[in-house]
């Protein structure tokens, strides 16, 4: 019981940093993606990317956390110690992520970027 | 409930449950995928790409699923891997994070196959005669 109760405050934590990222980053990859008209109609698909991207990369990481064993779950800063060692991966994949698709818009934009509006 | 029945229950259920994120993920992007295909931005290239993506995310989910295996060197046969509960509960683990990760690789790396269509869309239509918006792609 306790061992679930940790890896839902892992989960709750993860879906937090998924979702602060999200929030940061959606408005000006919107704006971005609204410079010219060959690009904006993959507006859409671009930003619901991302966010799939974000929370897949974040559900893979807490499911491959598993849950704490007995030994790891004893007391409370045990249990503490746990969730901070296992949102270690989860903030690398939103790191990663986050710097992927920075890298990605960056091709978009030096490939398309350069076609202007007639 | 037995060790086996668990090996049935969780090997069935972690290909249903990769299948499922597959059908959310296609269901979450159907939209605006087919916006791109509307509005002409990828020329005739849009009929083959609609195809292209669902087969390459049920694919990507696919080949992380068959990717894992429950062999390996202190589990050498099949009583041995049934005889591990552990071993058991980390292998769907691994299956479902493998599937999870390999369907956001699938995505990014459709999102950079995306620019080229993309590109290809507007060379097209600069090439077409003035007038002309069916251009050769």
């Amino acid at each position: 019981m306790v061992a679930l109760v940790i890896w839902i405050v892992l989960a709750l934590l993860a879906a937090a940093v998924c979702l602060i990222v999200i929030g940061a980053i959606r408005k000006p990859m919107n704006e971005l993606l609204s410079a010219n008209s060959y690009v904006s109609p993959a507006r859409g698909f671009y930003v619901r990317s991302f966010c799939l991207i974000i929370f897949l990369a974040t559900l893979a990481t807490i499911i491959s956390a598993g849950g704490p064993c007995a030994e790891q779950s004893k007391t409370f800063m045990e249990g503490v110690w746990w969730i901070v060692d296992s949102l270690s991966p989860v903030l690398w994949c939103a790191t990663v992520s986050l710097g992927g698709y920075a890298l990605l818009l960056t091709i978009l934009f030096a490939v398309m970027g350069r076609y202007r509006d007639k | 409930m037995t060790n086996e029945t668990f090996l049935y229950l969780s090997y069935f259920s972690a290909l249903i449950l990769g299948l499922g994120l597959a059908c959310v993920t296609l269901a979450a992007l159907r939209k605006s995928h087919r916006e791109i295909i509307a509005s002409d931005a990828v020329g005739m290239l849009g009929s083959l790409i609609k195809r292209v993506f669902s087969f390459w995310v049920f694919v990507a989910v696919l080949l992380a699923f068959i990717s894992v295996s429950y062999i390996d060197c202190s589990h050498e046969n099949y009583a041995s891997v049934v005889a591990d509960r552990d071993h058991l509960v980390n292998k769907t683990q691994e299956h479902l994070s493998r599937m999870s990760i390999c369907l956001a690789v699938a995505l990014f790396t459709y999102c950079l196959a995306l620019i080229l269509f993309l590109w290809a869309g507007v060379k097209a239509r600069q090439s077409a005669p003035p007038g002309n918006h069916n251009c050769m792609l």
